[in-house]
């Protein structure tokens, strides 16, 4: 079988095991945290993840784009530094620093994820765009495309499965971030976990770790999916 | 026609091109030939503007390349580069089209000019239109490449250093292909490349370059039989001579001959060369059977004539004109 092919197993058992779970809590009974359904809290922790990823996914792109156009060349090396550097902090650090700065509840959860999540999606979006041969740049530019033509039909399909993996990283890693996010009050599927360790009720803790778990699977392995068939070269 | 006017080009300190004045003929085939580092890339690169020059200028038909829009100007000018640059998430007809699309043209007028500019190159689009760049061999890649430029049917070629990348049979069997497509198309191009026997052989004018400065440009012919300077000599080689009969068919030499006698024609034709044989291989032909004329046939085995050796070896001492 194909990476496709497994890719497309994944998503649709982890995808029915967290419909089933999040539809019909009746399937777990021990399930009892009081203050939300499953399905809120999924949605909740949905909300935090979709919103934060998407500004980084907008943001990291945007940036990688920016630094490798002949305008931006010059802030290349630096903006690297800064990524790989910015990676190296746990994003809980960068979760716990936006206390401080923007208060407890939603905004500082999602300020901070989307902050974590850009680095991935630049790092690799430059890198992808650093790769596309110069002989093709080349050859786009003596046929005459426009340079947004060039960077719109050629560079960025080209880089498509880095950037796919980038995105995947960091919608990933922001799924497990979000869950700490309940720290700040940012609830989500977080909450039930927190309210879990402060109570030591298991149940409250596995309803909100395996719902998380599963997210975070269903959506690692829709990227797989995603990448399996936009990727024209390995499509036969 | 190209005009160069006095076109100079730095890099930092260095100057790549000194003010070099050139003019390629319409429908004719002009290499620019050097070592490297003699700056015949990027006189080719000043003309559709992937370089700017910083002194001089360049016409195109009269009218000086400056007062187009860059990507308008290129659109009208065929490139095609060493290492192919096919667009690799592109099918080969995609790829082909791509300048007709750029021009905006019609659906079915895209679609036919791509069968038809495919099948040109010998790559019937039912075949290959739908494959992929990374499943074609390195010379499919380059015929794809002389497609997609070719596509648009623009007055004025550019290539750089086209075949280099193919191997040296390959290289060979697609200059032949590429001489036989200029006779029918007439393009007026612009050929970059350090070989010599290529630039000889595909060139209807030559011109040499040596540390950014034009050190001659003439008929091909000429440039053999009369080399303006020792290094345009040395660097054409010292079998300029053969070189010279490498250009002319065995055909522009032949004289009629007697008759086939009763033994008829056809063990004649056996023995005959083809008259299109260039008179560098009919010379190895005279060495290798002693003899001193050969029968010359036709596509259908039909003699049309004989080749003498006296009269080859007189080409050859005469300075190439036949």
């Amino acid at each position: 079988m194909r990476a496709a092919g497994w890719s497309w197993l994944a998503l649709s058992g982890f995808g029915s095991a967290l419909a089933a779970l999040t539809l019909a809590p009746g399937l777990w009974p021990w399930v009892t945290y009081p203050r939300a359904t499953p399905l809120e809290l999924l949605g909740g922790h949905l909300a935090l993840v979709g919103l934060s990823t998407l500004a980084a996914v907008v943001a990291g792109l945007g940036l990688a784009i920016a630094v490798t156009r002949p305008a931006g060349r010059a802030f290349l090396p630096l903006a690297r530094t800064l990524a790989s550097a910015g990676q190296t902090f746990p994003p809980t650090a960068v979760l716990i620093l936006m206390v401080p700065a923007l208060g407890f509840g939603r905004g500082p959860a999602w300020a901070a994820l989307a902050l974590y999540g850009v680095l991935p999606v630049f790092a690799n979006t430059v890198e992808a765009l650093l790769a596309v041969p110069e002989a093709i740049r080349e050859a786009a530019r003596g046929l005459g495309f426009r340079p947004a033509q060039i960077l719109w039909r050629v560079e960025l399909p080209l880089s498509r499965p880095l950037i796919l993996a980038g995105v995947r990283t960091s919608t990933v890693v922001n799924v497990g971030t979000a869950a700490i996010g309940a720290t700040v009050g940012a609830g989500g599927l977080g909450a039930p976990i927190l309210s879990g360790l402060v109570t030591q009720n298991n149940g409250y803790l596995a309803e909100g770790a395996i719902l998380a778990g599963l997210l975070a699977l269903t959506l690692d392995a829709g990227f797989g999916v995603l990448g399996a068939a936009g990727d024209v070269r390995s499509s036969r | 026609m190209i005009t160069f006017e006095a076109v100079t080009r730095r890099y930092g300190a260095m100057t790549a091109l000194d003010a070099v004045s050139l003019t390629v003929p319409d429908h004719q085939l002009c290499v620019l030939l050097g070592p490297s580092g003699s700056g015949k890339s990027t006189l080719l690169r000043l003309v559709n503007r992937l370089l700017e020059a910083h002194a001089g200028r360049i016409l195109v038909d009269g009218r000086d390349i400056r007062s187009y829009r860059a990507e308008l100007l290129r659109r009208t000018i065929g490139y095609v580069i060493q290492n192919v640059g096919l667009f690799p998430h592109w099918k080969v007809a995609d790829n082909v089209a791509t300048v007709p699309r750029l021009l905006d043209w019609e659906r079915p007028r895209i679609r036919a000019r791509v069968a038809e500019v495919l099948d040109l190159v010998g790559l019937p689009a039912g075949i290959y239109g739908g494959r992929y760049p990374h499943e074609l061999s390195g010379g499919e890649a380059q015929r794809v490449g002389v497609a997609r430029a070719l596509a648009s049917d623009p007055p004025i070629l550019l290539m750089d250093e086209p075949f280099s990348a193919v191997d040296p049979l390959g290289r060979q069997r697609i200059q032949g292909e590429f001489l036989e497509i200029q006779r029918r198309l007439r393009k007026t191009v612009v050929f970059v490349t350090h070989d010599v026997d290529e630039a000889i052989r595909l060139g209807d004018r030559i011109a040499l370059l040596k540390d950014g400065r034009l050190v001659q440009h003439d008929r091909t012919e000429v440039l053999l039989e009369r080399p303006a300077t020792p290094f345009v000599a040395e660097f054409l080689g010292r079998d300029r001579a053969l070189k010279r009969l490498s250009r002319v068919q065995a055909r522009a030499l032949a004289r009629a001959g007697d008759p086939p006698g009763s033994a008829g024609a056809a063990p004649l034709a056996a023995g005959a060369l083809p008259e299109t044989t260039d008179l560098r291989l009919a010379l190895a032909h005279f060495l290798e059977s002693g003899t001193d004329r050969v029968a010359l046939k036709d596509g259908q085995d039909g003699i049309t004539g004989w080749l003498h050796r006296q009269d080859l070896e007189a080409l050859a001492r005469s300075g190439g004109q036949a």
